[in-house]
Order: C-alpha cells, then sequence, then structure tokens
C-alpha cells in the first residue's frame, strides 16, 4: 500500500472569459503517492500545466481542495505556500527560468539559503554537490546565458532539489531541449526517482513518460485514464514504449 | 495622423512616465521663471522707487558744518552735475521697540515730497501721505522686521547729546536709498516740530564733538555723461572732493546691490540648483527612452514591418516626450505668477521696496527655447538605436538579452539574503543605475552644499578664518580720556583665559583713490583675519583691500593709493588682499598709525574685541573688567548663539536648505517612481521566479527597495566627491556677493550624513512603495502554455 504524499478533491479551475467562464479543471480527484513517477500527458489545453500549477500551489484553484500533509494549499496564506516552496516542494519549468543575473551556483544555492533548518555551509556543499551530480561543476560560476539550454535545464533541476523537497513539479522539462539533452535530463530525474524522490511531471513527450511508474491522462480538465508501470529500465523501453503507446492510443492521443 | 494615433497610445500606456516627466518640468518651469520674475520685479521696482523719490544717482551725507558754501558751490557747478539738493537732518544713535534694539544711525528728516507710505498689507501704495503731528513717524520698511514692530507701537530713539524721545509709527514708508533691512543707516521722518525741539536741544553738543546737524546731498549726474552711478561719484569726488569730505554716501547702485543682496544669494543658489534638475531630468528622459526601446523591441519592429521607417519611429519619441516638457513649462509658468508674488512678499521685508509685479516673458521665452532645444537634441541622440531595430528579429520575439557585467560583483550570501540579492542586483547592472546615480550625486552635492553654507555661518572658527570676527566680549570707553585703558583692560582679560583673538576695531567712510569707501582701522594689525594674499599693514603706509575693491579700482598688491578722509590725504601702498564682511566686501583695512596719518582720530576711543578661550567666564571677566574701570569703562557680553551679527543670512541658508532638502526629495520621489517601474517591467519573469523558489513578496518588496538604498548611497558618495571638489566654488560665488571670496568649508559628519540618510531613506522608502507591484506578480505568469 502506497502512501498518499499529495492529494486533489473536486478541483476546480476556470477563467471569466468574453462574459463567460471557461472551464479548464473540472472537479478533478488525484492522489500522488510517495517515491513514484507520476506523469500527466493530455492534448494541448487539456489543462495539465493547469493542474501542476494548482497541485504545487503555484496558482489556486477556483474550487476543491488540495491537501497536504493536513493543510488545503487552496485556502493557504501566500507566506505559507512560499515556505512550501523552499522546504518541501521543487519545481522544474519548461523554460528553466534561471535568474539571469546569478551565477549557476548562486541560482542553486539562493532557495537552499532561504531554508532556516540549513546553514550556509550545508548549503554550499550540497549545490557543490548538485553541481557534481548534474555534471555541470566545471561551469558553476558561469551565468545562465552563458551556458547551453540542457546545461540550464540541469541547473534548474539542482534548484529545485537543493532543499531536498518531498515532491518534486516538472512542467515539460524537456520541452525546450534537443534530443541529447532532453536523455540527460530524464536519466537525471529516473535517477532522483530511483533514490526516493517523488515526481509529478507534465509532458507530451513520449520519451519522458516512458520514465513513469504511473502515468494519468487529462482529458478537457478531467482525468480520464491511469496506467501504472514498473519502475523504469533502459534495456526494457522498447516494451515499455509499446505498452504506453497501445495506452494512449486507447485514449485517442 | 498614423503618428498621432502611436503617440495618443504611448502617452495612455504610459500615463505615469508622462505625468512624471510634466511635474519635474513644472517645478523647474516655475522655479525659474519665478525667481527671474522676483530679480526683475525688485529691479524694477528699485529703479521707479528711486526715480519717484528724486534720489539722483548718489547720496552724501555731510555734517552740515563740513557742507561750506565753496564746495556747495564747485559740486553744484561741477560739469558732470545735472542738480543737487539739500535736506537737513538730525542724527539719532539706535532706535529700540520694546526688547529689541537697532543700534544703527538713524537720520531723522522733515517729510518731503516723494515719500510714499506702504497700504496695511504692505503691497501697494495709499493715496496720500498723512502729514504728522510731534510725536509720530515714518519708519521705512527694512525696520518693520528688523524691530518687528507695526502701525501704531511706540519706539525710542536715543541721541547722542543724551536726549531720548519717544514716537508712535504712522506708518511704513518706500525709501529706496537706505530702507532696506541690510543698509546700516536709516532714514525716517518726523514733524517739523519734533524736528526742530530736537535740533534746538542737541545742536548746542556738537560743541563737543557730537554729531547732531547733517545735511543730506542727493546728486544728479547729467544725462549725456552716461556714467554708472559708482563711476560718477568717484568723479565727482576726484573732482570736488564732496564725499572725501562726507560722513558716508551711497550711491543708486549700491543702494540697490544692498536692498536686493539677500534675494539675490537666494535666487543665484536656487537658479544653479534649478540648472542641475534639469539635467536630472534629461538623465531620467535619457534612462526611460532607453529602456522604452528595450522593453518595446518586439513593437518597435513590428511598427517597422508595416512601414514606419526609423524617422517616424523617433518623431514618436520626441512628440511623446516633448509634449510632456511642454504642457510642464506651460503649468509652470502659471504656477510661477502666484510663487514669483510670495517670494516677492518674502523679500520685501529686507529689500524695503515695493517690486513690480508680472512674469519676466522675454527671460521665460529665452530660458524655455534653451529648455526645449537641449531636450530635443537629447531625444535625438538617444532614439538613434531606433535605427538598430530588425524587424526579423523583434517579430521572431527575439529581444535583445539584458546584458549583465561580471565586473565587482556582490556575493549572495545565506546571512542578509535580500540585502545581498539587492547588492547582487546593483553590481551586475551598473549601467542600468548610471543615471540613477548621477542624479543622487547631484542631489547630495547640492545637500551637501547647503549645509555647507549652513556650517560656514554657524561656526565662529570658519568665519574668522575668513575675516569674519564674532567676539565674546567687547570693552568700550564710556567716556573720553586721555589715558588708554583698552590695553589694561586685556591684560586683565587674559588673566582669566586665553585670549584668541584681541582688536580694536574702527570703521569709517573715506575715500580710496576717489571711491568712497568703509575703512577698517585697527590697532593690531598682526590679529586681522581673512588674509588671502601678501601681510597684513605693519607699516603706517600700508593696508589692505579686498577682491571687490581690488576689481572695482583696477589696483593691486604693490600699488600704491590714496587715501582722503576730508581734507586729509596720504599715499599707502596695497601691502595684502583680504576678505571682509563689513560692507558685503567693499572695505579697506589700514591699522592704527596709519588711521592717525589721515587724522581718523575716533580710533582712539574706538572699542576692543575679545574672543576668548573660556567662554564660561565671559559674564565674570566682564564684571571683573567693569569693577575694575567703573566709570571709565563699559563692557558688553555678546551671546554665542546670538547670531545678529550675521543679520537674516542664517534665515537665507534656512529657508534655502527647506528648499533643496524639499525639492531633492521630490525628485527623488519621482526619480524612484519612474526607474522602479521601468525596473519592474524588466525584472517581472525574475520576480516570478523569486516566487517560485519560495520568496515572500514582502522579501522581495524588501529587496528592491534595499537595491535603490544601495545605488543612492553610492550615488551619495559621488555627491560627497563633488561637493569636496565643487562646493567650494558654488560658496564662492554665491558668498562673494557678502564679500567672502574665499570660503573656508568645515565638513563634519551631520555635513555629510544628514543628505545621505535624507536621500537613502527617501529612495528606500519610495522603492518599497513604488515595489507594491510585486504583489501582483504570479509565479502562473512564468507557465508556457
Amino acid at each position: 500500500m502506497k502512501n498518499t504524499i499529495l492529494s486533489a478533491r473536486g478541483l476546480c479551475k476556470s477563467f471569466a472569459h468574453n462574459g463567460g467562464q471557461v472551464h479548464i479543471l473540472s472537479h478533478v480527484d488525484f492522489e500522488l503517492y510517495e517515491g513514484d513517477f507520476t506523469v500527466i500527458m493530455g492534448a494541448s489545453g487539456s489543462g495539465k500545466s493547469t493542474l501542476l500549477y494548482a497541485l504545487s500551489g503555484m496558482d489556486r484553484a477556483t474550487a476543491g481542495q488540495v491537501l497536504y500533509e493536513g493543510e488545503n494549499l487552496v485556502s493557504m496564506k501566500e507566506k505559507g505556500l512560499s515556505k512550501l516552496r523552499h522546504t518541501d516542494f521543487g519545481f522544474i519549468f519548461q523554460q528553466m527560468h534561471l535568474v539571469s543575473n546569478l551565477s549557476l551556483f548562486e541560482n542553486i544555492a539562493v532557495p537552499g539559503y532561504l531554508n532556516k533548518e540549513k546553514s550556509a555551509t550545508e548549503v554550499k556543499e550540497r549545490a557543490g554537490r548538485l553541481l557534481e551530480q548534474m555534471g555541470i561543476a566545471h561551469i558553476k560560476n558561469h551565468l545562465p546565458s552563458q551556458v547551453s539550454g540542457g546545461e540550464q535545464q540541469r541547473c534548474a533541476i539542482a534548484r529545485a532539489v537543493i532543499n531536498s523537497p518531498k515532491v518534486l513539479f516538472a512542467d515539460e522539462p524537456t520541452g525546450a531541449l534537443n534530443r541529447r539533452n532532453t536523455t540527460e535530463v530524464l536519466n537525471l530525474l529516473s535517477g532522483l526517482n530511483e533514490q526516493g524522490q517523488s515526481i509529478l511531471m507534465v509532458t507530451h513527450d513520449m520519451r519522458a513518460a516512458l520514465r513513469a511508474t504511473r502515468v494519468l491522462y487529462l482529458e478537457d480538465g478531467a482525468i480520464v485514464g491511469e496506467l501504472t508501470l514498473p519502475p523504469y529500465r533502459e534495456e526494457a523501453e522498447k516494451s515499455r514504449e509499446a505498452q504506453v503507446n497501445a495506452w494512449l492510443s486507447s485514449m485517442k492521443w | 495622423m498614423d503618428i498621432l494615433t502611436i503617440v495618443k497610445a504611448n502617452i495612455r500606456s504610459k500615463r505615469g512616465t508622462f505625468f512624471s516627466i510634466v511635474l519635474l518640468m513644472t517645478i523647474i518651469a516655475a522655479t525659474m521663471t519665478s525667481m527671474f520674475s522676483v530679480r526683475d520685479n525688485y529691479s524694477k521696482g528699485f529703479e521707479e522707487a528711486m526715480e519717484y523719490a528724486d534720489y539722483g544717482d548718489t547720496t552724501v551725507i555731510m555734517k552740515t558744518g563740513n557742507l561750506t558754501e565753496e564746495l556747495k558751490h564747485s559740486v553744484e557747478n561741477s560739469t558732470l552735475v545735472e542738480s543737487v539738493w539739500y535736506q537737513k537732518a538730525v542724527v539719532g544713535g539706535g532706535i529700540s521697540h520694546g526688547e529689541i534694539t537697532d543700534g544703527n544711525d538713524v537720520f531723522l528728516l522733515k517729510l518731503h515730497d516723494g515719500i510714499r507710505m506702504f497700504n496695511e498689507a504692505a503691497d501697494g501704495f495709499e493715496e496720500e501721505i498723512p502729514a504728522l503731528s510731534p510725536g509720530e513717524i515714518y519708519l521705512p520698511l527694512g525696520l518693520k522686521s528688523d524691530l518687528d514692530c507695526n502701525v501704531g507701537a511706540a519706539v525710542t530713539i536715543r541721541f547722542g547729546c543724551g536726549v531720548q524721545k519717544e514716537f508712535r509709527i504712522k506708518g511704513f514708508v518706500q525709501e529706496p536709498s537706505q530702507g532696506s533691512s541690510l543698509i546700516g543707516w536709516k532714514q525716517a521722518f518726523i514733524s517739523q516740530e519734533d524736528f526742530e525741539a530736537i535740533y534746538e536741544e542737541c545742536i548746542p553738543q556738537e560743541a563737543e564733538g557730537i554729531t547732531v546737524d547733517i545735511t543730506i546731498v542727493r546728486v544728479h549726474q547729467k544725462e549725456k555723461t552716461e556714467l554708472s552711478a559708482t563711476r560718477f561719484q568717484r568723479l565727482l569726488n576726484l573732482e570736488t572732493g564732496l564725499v572725501s569730505r562726507a560722513l558716508g554716501a551711497l550711491t543708486s547702485d549700491q543702494s540697490l546691490r544692498y536692498s536686493t543682496l539677500l534675494p539675490e544669494m537666494i535666487i543665484k543658489v536656487i537658479l544653479v540648483f534649478v540648472v542641475f534638475l534639469f539635467v536630472i531630468v534629461l538623465i531620467v528622459m535619457s534612462h526611460s527612452i532607453g529602456t522604452e526601446i528595450e522593453l518595446e523591441y518586439v513593437t518597435l519592429g513590428v511598427l517597422k514591418s508595416q512601414g514606419f521607417d526609423k524617422n517616424k519611429i523617433r518623431l514618436v519619441f520626441l512628440l511623446q516626450y516633448m509634449l510632456a516638457e511642454l504642457i510642464g513649462l506651460a503649468a509652470g509658468s502659471l504656477v510661477a505668477v502666484p510663487i514669483e508674488r510670495e517670494i516677492s512678499a518674502l523679500c520685501q521685508t529686507m529689500t524695503a521696496v515695493l517690486p513690480d509685479r508680472g512674469v519676466s516673458v522675454g527671460k521665460w521665452a529665452v530660458c524655455t527655447l534653451v529648455l526645449l532645444t537641449v531636450s530635443f537634441l537629447m531625444i535625438m541622440v538617444k532614439t538613434r538605436k531606433v535605427a538598430a531595430i530588425s524587424p526579423v528579429r523583434a517579430i521572431s520575439g527575439g529581444r535583445e538579452e539584458i546584458y549583465f557585467d561580471s565586473w565587482l560583483q556582490a556575493p549572495v550570501t545565506k546571512k542578509g539574503l535580500s540585502a545581498s540579492l539587492a547588492l547582487r542586483q546593483f553590481t551586475s547592472g551598473k549601467k542600468r543605475y548610471f543615471g540613477t546615480l548621477c542624479i543622487v550625486a547631484i542631489l547630495t552635492f547640492f545637500m551637501i552644499t547647503v549645509n555647507l553654507i549652513g556650517n560656514l555661518l554657524a561656526s565662529r572658527e570658519a568665519l574668522a578664518a575668513m575675516g569674519l570676527i564674532l567676539p565674546d566680549l567687547e570693552v568700550h570707553y564710556l567716556e573720553k580720556v586721555e589715558e588708554d585703558y583698552r590695553p589694561k583692560a586685556a591684560e586683565l582679560v587674559e588673566s582669566y583665559t586665553e585670549v584668541t583673538y584681541k582688536n580694536t576695531e574702527f570703521a569709517k567712510y573715506v575715500s580710496l583713490n576717489g571711491e568712497n569707501l568703509l575703512c577698517l582701522c585697527y590697532l593690531y594689525p598682526e590679529s586681522i583675519r581673512g588674509i588671502l594674499k601678501g601681510r597684513a599693514p605693519l607699516y603706517e603706509n600700508e593696508l589692505l583691500i579686498t577682491d571687490m575693491v581690488a576689481e572695482a579700482l583696477e589696483i593691486g598688491m604693490g600699488d600704491s593709493v590714496v587715501v582722503a578722509n576730508g581734507d586729509k590725504e596720504a599715499q599707502f601702498i596695497v601691502s595684502g588682499i583680504f576678505q571682509s564682511g563689513s560692507d558685503s566686501g567693499m572695505t579697506f583695512a589700514i591699522n592704527g598709525e596709519g588711521a592717525e596719518l589721515v587724522e581718523i582720530e575716533d580710533i582712539q576711543y574706538a572699542p576692543m574685541y575679545f574672543v576668548i578661550e573660556d567662554k564660561e567666564k565671559k559674564e565674570e571677566i566682564g564684571e571683573a573688567v567693569v569693577a575694575a574701570y567703573k566709570d571709565i569703562l563699559g563692557v558688553h557680553v555678546y551671546d554665542n548663539e546670538d547670531s545678529s551679527m550675521l543679520g537674516g543670512y542664517d534665515e537665507i541658508v534656512h529657508a534655502l536648505q527647506s528648499f533643496i532638502y524639499t525639492f531633492s526629495i521630490l525628485f527623488a520621489f519621482v526619480v524612484v517612481r519612474m526607474v522602479c517601474t521601468r525596473s519592474f517591467v524588466q525584472e517581472r519573469r525574475d520576480i516570478g521566479i523569486y516566487k517560485a523558489i519560495g520568496f515572500t513578496s514582502g522579501k522581495l518588496r524588501l529587496g528592491f527597495a534595499l537595491r535603490f538604498f544601495f545605488v543612492s548611497l553610492v550615488g551619495a558618495v559621488f555627491g560627497m566627491g563633488l561637493s569636496i571638489l565643487f562646493s567650494d566654488d558654488l560658496l564662492n560665488a554665491v558668498l562673494s556677493l557678502i564679500g567672502l571670496t574665499k570660503v573656508v568649508l568645515e565638513f563634519n559628519a551631520m555635513t555629510v550624513l544628514l543628505p545621505t540618510a535624507a536621500i537613502g531613506l527617501s529612495f528606500f522608502v519610495f522603492a518599497y512603495l513604488a515595489s507594491s507591484k510585486i504583489k501582483r506578480v504570479a509565479v502562473r505568469e512564468l507557465v508556457a502554455e
């Protein structure tokens, strides 16, 4: 029996548009299990990113609940959400979004500095280890504009995990990368998952979906399908791909 | 039409910037126009007053006994002179209202034509001036503020003959020659009955050397001579010796100069400040245009792709910013009208003449044209970048990356994270803050400079170094005696405490190369302070002159000059240049033997002044001197805090400080608002990132405010540098008006810390307020759909 680390109940998100309401999410119920690598897929405009942002507390749902450790993120104050972001949650963006005037090392270390439970030395040591792990230690003093997109994304991953978050959210982390960088980033995420990191990722990239242990399919703001997979192994990728493809076809993807 | 549509749209979308420039230009135009107008209106008002009073080019105050028929004849028949008129007066030795006393001589005249009485509000004249009854007096307006008195109040005048009379003020009159609060002598008007009674009572005392009966001589030059009043007086004196025989003389030029001295000081400083405020506006506009091109790269590229060439786009910028300037200039010119009235009214108590009204249209037009031309050139230079915008790149969303330099990067630390990030934002984008740094430097420079003026006038040491001695004790004779008791008194004073300055100073108007000037006679010339070049007049035939006298008379060190006191003339050599605030710098100094050479005998009974080390002992020493030389010597103990010797200068400095601090803070507000708004737009994405990694809005706002605080601190350091380099030049230019040509600057912690704190705090608070938009930035904005 897996432990639920994050859940949503009746989650809705709608926008006012031309005098009416556009519903992006409609009464979504969701569970994220500890240690899982969950991927949300769906067509463009299906509400994947909206769901991810609502679950991570980056955006507020219009109705429903997002429960994390007994707290409802929908009604949580900004201060509480900010604390979650530098303690329990990590977030990776499609466009990396590194602070342009901070070096790679500083981009990773700054969220660590916000965490009151860790000393500056601990943060620096962990940032150093993450730089090594991500393979970007040799360019740690470079500014984001001086490194490649893949290196930027690896830096963004390191930044997201600097505080050892309980949940790592990723919004199309390979969307802006070439094939080689995509593989590198996915390997890193798989590696983190193997170490026990819970990951919730939105993607429309088949290769990214293959890394999941659980795939959810979203359509018109509602979860319409779920596929459970064994932990990822490179040698079993082909058979895994066929399985996921078949399932996605059944979802009319 | 297409251009106007875009201009209108730009103004709508950038209302903040537009109205900020309007506001800044309104301040500049209002200040500049009102200052020029005040200056012109006082000149016109003074000329009109002199014409109405028919005072002529020079007013000479003569002991009636010295005004011989022969002298009168030579003056009246001079080829330079058109007309002369004489009026008898009696000399009063001081005028008091309650506890307040003006110790200067007051000349009491019978009321005559050409005198106008101010109405109650002093903003116009009564149609007629009522005749005076016995016991009534008309005072010049300058005494109203000096004595803090009003119509109906009783004033007391002491006369040298021992008589003391009380008068009731019937009104205040315009007296352009000596009415200003800055001119020592005063003319007042009394009834014929009172005049004759005082005359009869006092005239017998003249035999004992007390001046009672004087004649005021007004001389008009012939129109065709076309000489300045000063030159006319000099030539007339060389021809007739009139001024050399006088108690004193004042040309119409000098009256105007002394009357408008204080307004002129304020106007000079403020006009220089306004010029720099305009430089600030140019920096702000330049920054605004630069960031607008950067932020609107895509829009401008799209416009280019739609057929707008670079010239049309530049025209859009030009119209947008010039329109803001024009509106500001127009609004400022309107606001200048009431401001001019208020300032003129404030200055009227000092100048004592009714100023003309209205705006100086000619100067306004020239200044407006200059401001617009400079702005036009700046906009044209700044919009050159438009030519480099590529439509293809812009349409593909490829705006240029903001450049961050890596030189001198501040480290980011856990301890004081907000502050270290703020410092990093500043150090990594130094170029972006260059304009703001310049603005802060200029504002701080002025704030420090105006503090330096305050320090200067508050510091006895600084003033002494410039020749302005503020004594602690004055020992004077109560009666004329054979023996000189002053050295004995000095010994007594020295037995109590160290004496840092002692001198016997006597001032008398005499002629120097024909020019009527205040001659300062010192018994201890080696103690003369404020010597800039050469040395003190140690020998009887040596004298010191000021830079102003050197320039006016075209003489210098080593030159031979003639000093004449009445009929007594002697040749002197200029031994040095000094500075003195006496007569606003139009003065020279000789020693006691030199005074004897030209028979300035009064120095034998002149008071001796002391500056002592132990100020606590002033009263005790005073009492000891009085006890030791009872009935012979009197003592006046000066209050250390008493700035009365500085006239109204301290008030002027306070007014200047208020003006410069207020406008600096106002400019800081507008500048911070504009720069912060632009920075906020540029950094919106980074703000979202910081929020996504756990920063609260409050923390980000604190960082934003701290960044501008750091910028202001660095700017303030540059301001200090500017102050060290240029404050003395600015102060020399301003204080030369009151005779101080070489200022001694006294920097202290408060001089520097107060402006730094004021500007730093303003930047911090205004940036914090301007950053409230951070609250509205949602992390959701980072999502790429």
